[in-house]
């Protein structure tokens, strides 16, 4: 009874708050869900569940796949309840489920819930929100404050999975692909693509030694860190076979499964595009879609935003990029593209803390894990960071190498626009963290200031 | 000069190969020798200058006690004999006499030194870390699940001013014996205190060492130390 009475009061105390935060017109805060659990840690139990429930997961991309498994979906008549806009902890997810249920939490009013969740807080939500499909993108370190390794995101995860759940994982993955082995699976990946040059030199391989008998493993494909095709010399062990691939890429994406190819739409150029696709496609089919017809979604499919964002004025592009914060591995593979976009001569623009108002110190060690090394390149021709923290980067940048004369910096973030020297760069790349998109874009429209004034057309 | 790297493949974690790859700009002359999981550790037959362990995985804390432990006294015999020891983050639990994990199961530890470690991975432990040595202010960043608690006597390394020390209500941070080093701090360590860097290079017999990027590594370090004594600086909420 007590239970039960504290479920109503913070069902309505969720409730009045979202009424509250909607009229104000504020989207995407999870304070009513905050409210609840204050009131009733266990709110989450006694809510109805749709009839179905995708969750995605993963270290990078879940959001992006999530957004694109969304705008694939709006073309079937189900109704969806989601947390794009929302957060994808506890609180966050409690939002959803108060939209996708009555006013009193026991009826769903609708078929399908799909949430992205952090996999950090998977304990919190799989016991009482059990996902028919459970899409994991991959598993990669992540910030050491909060999810130390990806052993014990690993360990967190799986322990939580409940029984039923269908996993959909990349086979080029070998740490989330072998997850809970006793679950049924689809898995999807990326055959070496032609002309793909392989990254052997990241400095975070999670995986070297063999998982089953602790053999050095051989990378058959390296594509980056630990994504790719293994092999143990001494006990055979090696990826999972991949039922949907991604066989080849040029202005499509060409998929196989089953023998026949499938060709889709290109979103985005990067590799972690491609993934984002496929994984998006691999879940869909597993939830009872054919490919056939993902193929006419994608046909007039509104262009998923990727944090990836390219405008060009007067022969000057100015792209504006994330690359998360406390994330080595998210930042590594934008240097990495960065280094590959030779054609170009380029700035860089790096302001990615995390501290707020620099309240605290933050710690920056994961600069040691980021392959800072990558924007060592002829056509680099400056790295300029701002914030707080530029000290630290600068002693980052000097020890990979990056000669002294191409580094400036700026305590002020938005003003490394001023920095930006455009007799010598025709791109220049604003990288931005989870708490820096709004000075990011400010950068851009100084920057966008600039070349009117100063480019000649 | 010849540098024993233990099981680099997996004790790397928390940007620590920071340090490796200072210690090699610095020592350009030295050899890294690499030990892995399948082989004998170098120490076992010979005596290098300095011999260096990461940050792991709870897993392979234990996959490394294993390995090490056939070799606990000739561990504790190069102790004795002054042999230069850099051991950071969580390698530090390992020469404790136990880890205890989250099941309250024990795991036996090397022993060399008197402590337990306690695991709590519910509860991860971070912390800003300001502390003295040889006049010196330290800094680091803990990030991990254990914290240690001394058994009996231990020679401590440093003394907490800010901070976490061995554990929460402890105020000394780290075991120094003879040349004995090891720290539950990160940062990269050495990266982050580059004086005592200097004073570790002079210990390995280099006359006048200079780091690279000196005067960038102390520039970085000293903001570090005048945040870390900024009371108005939060320690991690």
């Amino acid at each position: 009874m007590k239970s039960h009475l504290r479920f109503v009061l913070a069902l309505l105390l969720a409730r009045s708050a979202m009424l509250a935060l909607k009229l104000l017109k504020r989207n995407g805060t999870h304070f009513p869900g905050h409210l609840a659990l204050k009131v009733y840690p266990q709110f989450l139990k006694y809510l109805a569940v749709a009839p179905k429930i995708i969750a995605i997961t993963g270290t990078n991309g879940k959001t992006t796949s999530t957004n694109l498994i969304l705008d694939l979906l709006s073309h079937t008549d189900l109704k969806i309840a989601h947390n794009s806009l929302g957060s994808n902890i506890q609180e966050g997810i409690i939002v959803t489920m108060l939209k996708s249920t009555h006013f009193w939490g026991q009826k769903s009013k609708v078929d399908l819930i799909v949430m992205e969740v952090d996999e950090r807080v998977s304990p919190k939500i799989y016991p009482y929100i059990q996902p028919d499909y459970l899409l994991i993108t991959n598993l990669f370190r992540d910030s050491y404050r909060r999810n130390a390794h990806v052993d014990f995101i690993y360990d967190i995860l799986e322990t939580s999975l409940p029984e039923k759940t269908r996993l959909v994982v990349n086979a080029d993955d070998v740490v989330s692909s072998f997850m809970a082995p006793s679950h049924p699976r689809l898995t999807f990946g990326i055959a070496p693509l032609e002309h793909e040059v392989q990254v052997r030199d990241s400095l975070i391989q999670d995986v070297v030694i063999c998982p089953k008998c602790d053999h050095k493993l051989t990378y058959a494909f390296n594509r980056y860190h630990h994504i790719g095709q293994v092999y143990c010399p001494k006990c055979h062990f090696t990826n999972l076979p991949t039922d949907i691939q991604v066989i080849k890429v040029d202005t499509h994406v060409h998929l196989k499964m089953l023998d026949k190819v499938y060709v889709f739409p290109k979103i985005g150029n990067n590799i972690t595009d491609i993934y984002n696709t496929v994984s998006a496609i691999a879940l869909l089919v597993d939830f009872g879609i054919e490919l056939s017809t993902l193929q006419t979604y994608f046909k007039d499919i509104t262009v998923v935003k990727t944090r990836f964002d390219a405008i060009e004025r007067k022969g000057k592009r100015v792209i504006v990029m994330m690359a998360k914060d406390q994330n080595p591995v998210a930042v590594s593979r934008v240097f990495d593209y960065i280094r590959t976009q030779k054609e170009r001569t380029c700035a860089v623009i790096f302001i990615n803390e995390n501290s707020e108002h620099h309240t605290g110190s933050e710690n920056m060690a994961y600069y040691y894990d980021t392959d800072v090394e990558y924007l060592n390149q002829s056509h680099v021709q400056q790295v300029i960071g701002g914030g707080h923290r530029i000290l630290d980067f600068k002693v980052r940048c000097l020890l990979a190498g990056i000669p002294e004369a191409k580094l400036s910096f700026s305590n002020n973030e938005v003003r490394c626009s001023t920095l930006v020297d455009f007799k010598k760069v025709e791109d220049v790349y604003v990288l931005y963290g989870t708490k820096t998109e709004a000075e990011a874009l400010e950068i851009r429209e100084r920057l966008f200031e600039r070349i009117e004034k100063e480019v000649k057309a | 000069m010849k540098i024993e790297l233990l099981y680099p493949r997996i004790t790397t974690l928390y940007g620590e190969i920071g340090n490796v790859n200072l210690l090699k700009t610095c020592l350009k002359d030295a050899q890294f020798i690499e030990t892995q999981l399948d082989q004998e550790p170098y120490f076992v037959h010979h005596k290098p200058d300095l011999i260096y362990m990461g940050p792991m995985t709870e897993r392979h804390q234990l996959k490394i006690i294993d390995r090490l432990m056939p070799y606990r006294e000739r561990l504790i015999d190069l102790i004795q004999e002054g042999v230069t020891f850099l051991i950071t983050g969580n390698a530090l639990d390992l020469f404790g006499e136990s880890i205890e994990d989250d099941q309250h199961i024990l795991h036996p530890g090397l022993s060399i030194f008197a402590f337990k470690a306690i695991e709590d991975r519910l509860h991860r432990h971070n912390s800003l870390v300001l502390a003295q040595y040889k006049g010196m202010d330290m800094v680091g960043f803990k990030t991990q699940f254990t914290q240690l608690y001394p058994t009996g006597q231990i020679s401590t390394w440093m003394n907490v001013d800010r901070g976490t020390g061995f554990n929460i209500d402890s105020k000394f941070e780290g075991i120094h014996k003879n040349r004995f080093y090891g720290t539950n701090c990160i940062g990269p360590l050495l990266i982050m205190n580059p004086y005592f860097t200097l004073d570790l290079l002079k210990s390995l017999g280099i006359s006048h060492p200079k780091l690279p990027y000196q005067e960038a590594l102390i520039a970085a370090y000293h903001q570090r130390v005048s945040e870390f004594k900024n009371p108005q600086i939060i320690n991690y909420p």
